[in-house]
Formats: structure tokens, C-alpha cells, sequence
């Protein structure tokens, strides 16, 4: 048990190209998540009870539901459906990547409709009626007066969620995603070693976890430089 | 319904056992990770600046990494680890494995809970506490501990919540828990919707349970005080 660096020199170029696949999986997870959530999370906080209970039942499925379940659903679930087989649906499920590439964005939505929610409802009601008094116009109030101020309420939650879908898509090798973790195993298996490819796979996500933490950082001054 | 019934032609009793695996290994991963994590919040609140530094360090490595990799680095190399170490020859079961590991990294964050509160308390209190003449271990139990247990509480159920549906990934390395049993009932059956939706069904209900008895229990904890806004 001890660090071996020529095996870990060796195996650099597949650990590398592992993170590779665990890093470009997360940018549209994390787009689609928040083009989910938006629509939701309004709905959520609608006067509808229709539309306030759906929300609601979808933000409890995807919460409660642990993350390796959604993965199995759609890798395994989707493929058995006869509208998903015969169309061009299946060109979308047929890799093991856009599988988890959708689980994890559902996953993550759950969360993210939370945040939104939580973020919408307590931007300050004096700011609503200000942009009133200045006729804004309902969208304008949205976009101009809502939405940013909510930006800066959930942004440190919402890291937090960024960070835990990072570490979630460590789970992809399960439905056969090369992805880092999967890749580091497979190295173990490989060469013997349980102990230099592992060290190496978790240098990696730490480090991924600090940059996000420092880009969350920049963003918080940058949304706050006036405050 | 055949699928589900009990016995050698359903997967009930297979489903049922698993569902009790998954909650063992949950309630015994949340329970250490709250005795380690309330021990480690204590520590993590001095102002001792190696005690910060440590509480740091462990900190970013428990919740910078993957919990699923600590599982498998623990599943691996424990053996081995015990084979050098201590010359003992013993076999790591996969649920031994994922409880170290789920205990490793949510201690982390039961401590951090722990310390977030009691940061809050006021400085006047502990200053007070101290000019009295309090040692350290008694300014806890006395003062800052009656206090900060209810605000935690949220904070523990949220952990709780989050190890629960973490011990899913102990399937992983070959725990016969609720999701390998629904795996293995999905793929012998065919039928993957059924027992995935059902699997999932378990853990959403079990998280309406929490949020459920966790309501009742805040009304109850935090009955002699009133909250602003709150009449």
C-alpha cells in the first residue's frame, strides 16, 4: 500500500482521459438541470393547486430517489419501451453517456427546483412593489427585479448541489460509462495496485471540487461587487 | 402481482430483505457518524490554529471526494491495510466497507452541523462561561450543548436523509441490499420499471416518513420557543 509513480506515470494517459469523459458530462447536465428547474420551481410556487401539486410530486421523486436508481431506470427502463426502441429515441438512449448524462440532469433538477423556490420566495416583497410603482412590466419585473436577486440569494446553495452532482457522476460506471471512477477501477483490476489508481482518481475530484468552490468564489464577488 | 408475492416464485421476501439491509446499514452509519461527528464538531470549534487546520484538512478530503470511491478504496485496501499493519488476516464484507466509508465522510458533515451552531452561540457566553472558572469539557456540556442540540436537529435529519440514500451505492461492491435485489429481480424478470420504480418508491417514502416524524419532532423540541414571524 503505498503510492507507486512510474505505474501512476503509466496509467496517467487513461486516468486523464477518464476525467476527460467526467468532466464533459457535467456542463449539460447542468444547463438542462437549470432549464428544468426554472419552469418547475415557478409552478411550484403557483396559485394552481394542479400545477403546484405536480411540481411538488416531481421534486419529491427526484429528490427522494437515490441517484444510482435513476441511472438503472433510464439505462435499463428506457430500452424495454417499444416508443423508445422503434423511434428515433432510441439513437438518444442507445449510449450508456446520454443515459446518464439524462438521470443525473432529473437528479439534479430535484434539487435545483428547491433552491429556486426557496431563492424565489424570499427575494424581498418591497422590491416586487417597488418595480411595480416604476411599471415594469410583468416579464421585465421577472427578468429584471426577480431573477437576479435570486441569483445572489441561491448561489450558495446551489454550489452545494454543484458540488454533489460532481461527485454523483462518479456513479456512471455502473451502467458502463467510462467515466474517472470507472476507469480508476478498471486499473485496479489491471495492474493489481487497489491503492495508486484510487489516490489518483480522488486527487482528481478534489481538485474538480476546488475549482468549482473558487469559481463560485469569483462569481459570488462579481454578483456582489455593488452591494 | 405474482412478481412481488413472498416466497420461490416472487421477489417480495428478496425486496423486503434487501429494504432491510439498506436501513441497517443506514441507521448504523448515521448513528457513528453522529457520535464521531459531534466529537469532531466540538474539537473543530477551538481556535487553536493546528485544531483548525486539521478540522480543515479532513473537512475537504471527506467532502471533496466521491463517497462511492472512499467505498471502494476502503473495500480494496482495508484487508491489505490490516494484513501489514496488525498481521490480521480478515475478510472486508462489503458491508463493513461501506460503513466505514459512509461514517468517514458524513461524520464530516454532522460535524460541521455541530459547529456551525455552536459558532453562533454568543461570545459573552463563553467568555462568561470561562471568567467562572468552566473547564472546557463542562462549558460544553453546560452551556453551549443545552443549546445548540435544537438548532442541529434540521441540520442531522438532512444528514441522515443524505446517508440513506447513499447507502444505494454500497450495491456497488456487492451488498445484497434493496438495489441489487431490485437489479437482480429487473433483470431476471425483464420488467425493469416495476422494481426500479418500486426500489425508488421505498426511499421516497421513507424520506416522507423523515420529513414527516422531523416536523413533529421540531413542533415538539422547540415547544417553550417562539420564532419571529410566528404570531
Amino acid at each position: 500500500m503505498e503510492f507507486d509513480l512510474p505505474l501512476a506515470w503509466r496509467i496517467l494517459p487513461q486516468i486523464l482521459e477518464g476525467t476527460v469523459t467526467t468532466l464533459l458530462m457535467i456542463p449539460p447536465i447542468l444547463i438542462l438541470a437549470l432549464a428544468i428547474s426554472v419552469p418547475i420551481s415557478l409552478a411550484r410556487l403557483s396559485a394552481r393547486p394542479l400545477l403546484a401539486n405536480a411540481a411538488w410530486l416531481f421534486t419529491m421523486f427526484f429528490r427522494g430517489a437515490p441517484a444510482l436508481i435513476l441511472l438503472y431506470l433510464v439505462y435499463n427502463g428506457m430500452g424495454t419501451l417499444g416508443i423508445v426502441r422503434d423511434t428515433f429515441l432510441w439513437r438518444v438512449f442507445d449510449s450508456p453517456f446520454n443515459c446518464a448524462v439524462i438521470a443525473l440532469t432529473f437528479n439534479h433538477a430535484g434539487y435545483v427546483t428547491e433552491i429556486l423556490r426557496g431563492a424565489f420566495r424570499t427575494v424581498p416583497s418591497g422590491l416586487h412593489d417597488a418595480a411595480c410603482a416604476l411599471a415594469l412590466t410583468r416579464p421585465q419585473r421577472f427578468f429584471l427585479v426577480v431573477i437576479p436577486t435570486a441569483m445572489r440569494l441561491g448561489l450558495s446553495p446551489y454550489m452545494n448541489e454543484v458540488i454533489l452532482l460532481a461527485k454523483t457522476t462518479a456513479l456512471v460506471g455502473a451502467i458502463t460509462v467510462s467515466d474517472l471512477m470507472a476507469v480508476a477501477n478498471a486499473k485496479v483490476a489491471a495492474t493489481f495496485d487497489p491503492f495508486t489508481p484510487l489516490v489518483m482518481a480522488a486527487a482528481i475530484y478534489w481538485s474538480i471540487v476546488q475549482f468549482i468552490l473558487f469559481g463560485f468564489a469569483r462569481l459570488e464577488t462579481h454578483l456582489n461587487r455593488h452591494l | 402481482m405474482g412478481l412481488l408475492s413472498f416466497g420461490d416464485l416472487g421477489y417480495g421476501d428478496e425486496l423486503l430483505a434487501g429494504t432491510a439491509v439498506t436501513l441497517w446499514l443506514a441507521i448504523l452509519s448515521s448513528a457513528l457518524a453522529l457520535a464521531f461527528g459531534v466529537v469532531i464538531g466540538i474539537f473543530a470549534t477551538g481556535r487553536k490554529l493546528l485544531r483548525r487546520w486539521l478540522w480543515r484538512s479532513y473537512a475537504s478530503i471527506a467532502m471533496g471526494v466521491p463517497t462511492i470511491l472512499y467505498v471502494f478504496f476502503i473495500y480494496y485496501n482495508a484487508p491489505i491495510f490490516l494484513k501489514k499493519s496488525f498481521d490480521l488476516r480478515v475478510d472486508v464484507s462489503p458491508f463493513v466497507a461501506g460503513l466505514t466509508a459512509l461514517t468517514f465522510v458524513y461524520s464530516a458533515y454532522v460535524a460541521e452541523v455541530v459547529r456551525g451552531a455552536a459558532i453562533n452561540v454568543p461570545r459573552g457566553q463563553w467568555e462568561a462561561a470561562q471568567v467562572l472558572g468552566l473547564s472546557r469539557f463542562t462549558i460544553w456540556r453546560l452551556v453551549i450543548l443545552p443549546q445548540i442540540w435544537r438548532l442541529s436537529v434540521p441540520g442531522i435529519v438532512n444528514v441522515w436523509m443524505t446517508v440513506l440514500k447513499d447507502t444505494a451505492l454500497v450495491s456497488l461492491v456487492g451488498l445484497t441490499d434493496l438495489i441489487r435485489m431490485a437489479e437482480v429481480a429487473a433483470a431476471v424478470s425483464k420488467m425493469p420499471f416495476l422494481f426500479f420504480i418500486l426500489a425508488a418508491m421505498v426511499f421516497i417514502v421513507l424520506s416522507a416518513a423523515t420529513m414527516f416524524g422531523t416536523k413533529h419532532l421540531e413542533a415538539w423540541i422547540n415547544r417553550g420557543y417562539a420564532r419571529a414571524g410566528e404570531r
